[in-house]
């Protein structure tokens, strides 16, 4: 945007009264190719554009955007977000600066808007064929590789000028095994920051083995029978209990509105010793990764629980102004149609000592879900809800059959103290997680872990 | 980023139409979406944040060889709906061809007015204290509301438009209100949060006094929940959560999902699927409701489907892709955004209701659960029908109620429901939705605890 378009809007912004003014400007170039049928079913591409505005009185937020970037429409809108503010308060804008965040990777990045969508058709064809020559049970597969490149430009009243480019990468499988009326679907989906390089980097036969495999197995599984029972929860997406239980919790923006069991809490043991969990936007090539936040933050690697003790929440301006918290880079809206509030990047438990083995040989009746399915939690009450996808019964101490229709059902403050072994084997999913701020890309993660006793929900 | 000006809506349309007339395609359809909104949140005691927004997308579908490519924007520059256009011919090279003849124009009656002027008037200082009248209703109900952590009130304004070669043009405009509260309870330690919205284009539906008496009655309910033991039994499903159970398999009656083997309702046309009892239409004509449309997002005039009637699977829901592929006439159920492909939608979805009120239902088992409030799906699939979600209700026994239950789960699949309904209410909840499912009284439901 023209500098003195932004100085502009910025002063008007300050005339109206406002603490604090920010731009957020943003294109996003994204395409998408799905394979189904054995054939491309659809190729779309899209450019989204728009401008937020941003005003702080205090810690209020008056937010208004538009596809519109022209300054009299932008002026307009903040003059009518604004209508009967004081006014007096005119402060000149410092002079902004220009830092280039973009980094080594940006520039080794084979870029999808150049390479252009026959880039991705080989790939969705060998994991076609690689799911369907697994069984003759294999009714569908489904795939798609999406990308999206992303120019953010940050301004605000404080003299902030920043530019940061933002690319990812996503593929996924989806595979439905079928035998009479039954129907079982599994999937697969990887997602990094980067270019079409992080296709080539795909193990694209492994992934469509893994969802096929699983639709099949899962399509002869009995049903679990439900109950209180200690539970082994599988690496890698296992993760998400975590994440919707308690990260969402530690968000700034669950804690000021006092919707938060851990509110409060900082410096205070919530979970059991052996737990640190830490919530990370610098891991190169993560989904959740990013230079700076959706308020120019830089991004930073957050310890959020160390052995069980609350060290830190994650946060935004508002919410750190309101929660009393330094600003932890956390930032983070799905557009400029968002106002930022405070998210998660990537967040995981760290690994601990446990052996996989050790965990389920501690276990006379259980289960161990191997693969979790998504889930919702409430963070004013802490209730959450997760389906497993794949599961197993673990009888004396050994993996047993295969079971299916199993949801975890708990409340997240009441589950970390029972987390009793955590394993060495850390392994990290790429999700999309939607809040207040909208549908972000986010890391989940965590080493297998023990739960000691959980509410199971099944069928007799 | 680009200094080009944008261009309005009309324009844009224009613009592309006769671009993309220019460059050879066989035919082509565009969807253009223009929005606007108004909407506030409060939370203790003060205007927290206040939002307005403008915004506006294009949508090409073009047809080279009979392969259709897509693509938008929300730049609505020459040089971005040309690159737009460009990027949709490039995927017509990718695609299958599909047996897709647009629709020419026809004569469709003109639909009720979605637009209420009235909302039009509704200001931010209204809405403000509108929100803080209601915060402060909900506290001043009971001691034992802890919090409200959401307090928002919102006016939309959209217009749509869908053009296509063979001389379709066709606009519509609508508005309307929503408010939307959740407070939580606390007692004992036990914090548990009741949610009520309203929401359509008649605004004084939505009193402070009948939203607080709601939600926090809605907030105090479930807070002496009390374990039970899990078995098998009878379960009523509130109409405040029925909708959200069907919603979750709706797309097992579209074509789509038929025709790609993901969906179990497959050959079953003519057969039956559910008990007697059970209708299930998609009504456009249902002015009242969201849904109501007189041509769908592909030119097709719409129509009152039985879905299920009497129990029996009648008909799917086709777009023009998935009639083409079966031979038969679209169904009048395409649905688009101008950000993506066209799929597939109901026009309102109803169960039809049944003779008895929930009062009525909850009389028909010595014991049930009657449920009123649901926890995630991630347990629920329309592909397989499987159904294991997280509840909260209340014991039942001779239609009275025991005590409220929590921290239970129930699992079925939802064809083996469909078999299993006993009872189905007289009522509709108050939600401004196109899906409304009346109460369901249904056997043999497992419940974890």
């Amino acid at each position: 945007m023209n500098p003195s378009n932004v100085s502009l809007i910025l002063q008007t912004g300050r005339d109206c009264g406002a603490d604090f003014v920010e731009l957020f400007e943003e294109e996003t170039r994204s395409s998408v190719l799905t394979f189904k049928e054995k054939t491309v079913e659809s190729a779309n591409a899209g450019t989204d554009y728009g401008v937020g505005v941003r005003l702080l009185f205090g810690t209020e937020v008056l937010y208004a955007y538009s596809s519109d970037d022209s300054v009299e429409s932008l002026v307009r809108l903040v003059r009518q977000l604004a209508f009967g503010r004081s006014r007096g308060k005119i402060i000149s804008t410092s002079q902004v600066s220009a830092p280039n965040l973009a980094s080594d990777q940006w520039s080794r990045m084979r870029d999808p808007r150049k390479l252009g969508q026959g880039f991705k058709l080989d790939f969705l064809r060998q994991g076609d064929a690689v799911a369907r020559a697994c069984s003759e049970r294999i009714t569908q597969v489904t795939l798609s590789i999406v990308d999206a490149v992303t120019a953010v430009e940050i301004f605000n009243s404080e003299g902030l000028s920043v530019r940061d480019e933002r690319a990812r990468t996503r593929f996924h499988i989806s595979v439905t095994a079928g035998q009479g009326s039954e129907r079982f679907s599994a999937s697969e989906a990887p997602g990094f920051s980067g270019g079409y390089e992080v296709i080539d980097g795909l193990d694209v036969d492994a992934l469509a083995h893994r969802a096929a495999e699983r639709a099949v197995r899962m399509l002869d599984a009995p049903y679990l029978p439900g109950g209180q029972m200690p539970v082994v929860m599988g690496n890698g997406f296992g993760g998400v209990i975590f994440h919707e239980a308690c990260g969402h919790p530690l968000e700034t923006e669950a804690v000021r509105h006092k919707a938060s069991p851990f509110c409060g809490k900082i410096g205070e043991q919530i979970a059991h010793p052996a737990l640190t969990a830490i919530d990370d936007g610098l891991l190169p090539g993560l989904w959740g990764s990013l230079a700076v936040d959706d308020e120019g933050t830089p991004s930073q690697r957050t310890v959020l629980i160390e052995n069980g003790i609350l060290k830190a929440f994650m946060s935004d301006r508002v919410g750190a102004t309101e929660v009393g918290v330094p600003r932890t880079g956390s930032a983070r809206r799905e557009s400029y149609k968002y106002a930022p509030v405070s998210r998660m990047r990537n967040t995981y438990i760290a690994a601990g000592k446990d052996s996989f083995e050790e965990m389920v040989a501690s276990i006379d009746d259980g289960l161990y879900a191997a693969k979790m399915a998504g889930g919702s939690v409430n963070p004013a009450t802490g209730e959450f809800n997760f389906a497993v996808e794949e599961g197993y019964r673990i009888r004396r101490g050994k993996i047993a059959e295969v079971v299916r229709g199993a949801t975890l059902i708990g409340k997240g403050h009441e589950i970390l103290p029972k987390i009793s072994m955590i394993g060495q084997d850390s392994a990290a999913a790429a999700g999309m997680c939607g809040a207040a701020s909208g549908s972000i890309p986010v890391t989940v993660g965590q080493p297998h872990l023990k739960v000691d006793r959980i509410l199971v929900g099944g069928r007799a | 980023m680009s200094s080009e000006s944008s261009m309005e809506m009309e324009a844009a349309l224009a613009f592309v139409r006769k671009e993309a007339a220019q460059s050879g395609a066989e035919q082509f359809d565009l969807v253009g979406h223009q929005s606007s909104s108004l909407s506030l949140s409060a939370f203790a005691g003060k205007v927290q944040q206040t939002e307005i927004s403008e915004s506006v997308g294009v949508g090409i579908r073009i047809f080279q060889n009979g392969s259709p490519g897509y693509a938008s924007t929300e730049r609505l520059t020459q040089n971005s709906l040309r690159q737009t256009l460009r990027d949709a011919l490039s995927h017509c090279a990718f695609t299958q061809a599909v047996p897709i003849v647009l629709p020419t124009p026809t004569e469709v009656p003109s639909l009720p007015t979605r637009w209420n002027p009235d909302l039009e008037s509704l200001g931010l200082s209204e809405i403000a204290k509108f929100c803080l009248d209601l915060e402060q209703a909900v506290f001043a109900r009971s001691s034992e509301i802890e919090n409200v952590p959401h307090l928002g009130y919102g006016l939309s304004r959209e217009q749509s438009w869908l053009l296509n070669s063979k001389g379709i043009y066709h606009s519509e405009r609508e508005n309307a209100f929503g408010v939307g509260i959740g407070a939580v309870g606390l007692r004992n330690g036990v914090r548990k949060m009741g949610v009520y919205q309203r929401a359509g284009r008649d605004r004084s539906m939505a009193t402070v006094e009948g939203m607080a008496n709601m939600v926090v009655e809605r907030s105090l309910e479930l807070l002496d929940a009390m374990p039970i033991v899990g078995s098998t039994m009878p379960v009523v499903f509130s109409n405040r959560i029925s909708a959200s159970i069907i919603g979750l398999y709706l797309s097992s009656f579209h074509a789509e999902l038929v025709q790609k083997g993901q969906s179990r309702l497959a050959d079953k046309i003519g057969k039956r699927i559910a008990v007697p009892e059970f209708h299930l239409v998609s009504d456009p004509t249902r002015t009242d409701l969201p849904g109501a449309a007189v041509l769908d997002d592909e030119g097709v005039p719409t129509q009152r489907l039985d879905v299920v009637a009497g129990g029996e699977l009648r008909s799917f829901l086709h777009n023009l892709e998935t009639a083409g592929r079966a031979h038969c006439t679209s169904t009048g159920h395409g649905a688009r955004g101008f950000s993506g492909k066209v799929g597939t939608t109901f026009h309102n979805a109803l169960v039809l209701p049944g003779l008895r009120s929930e009062e009525e239902l909850l009389h028909l088992f010595p014991r049930c659960l009657h449920i009123v409030k649901l926890e995630g799906s991630s347990g629920c699939s329309a592909i397989s029908g499987e159904l294991s979600i997280g509840a909260q209700g209340f014991l039942v026994e001779k239609g009275e109620r025991v005590h409220a239950v929590d921290g239970i789960t129930l699992s079925t699949n939802f064809f083996d429901l469909l078999e299993h309904i006993v009872g189905i209410g007289n009522e509709y909840n108050d939600s401004f939705s196109s899906l409304k499912v009346p109460a369901l009284a249904v056997t043999d439901v497992a419940v974890s605890a």
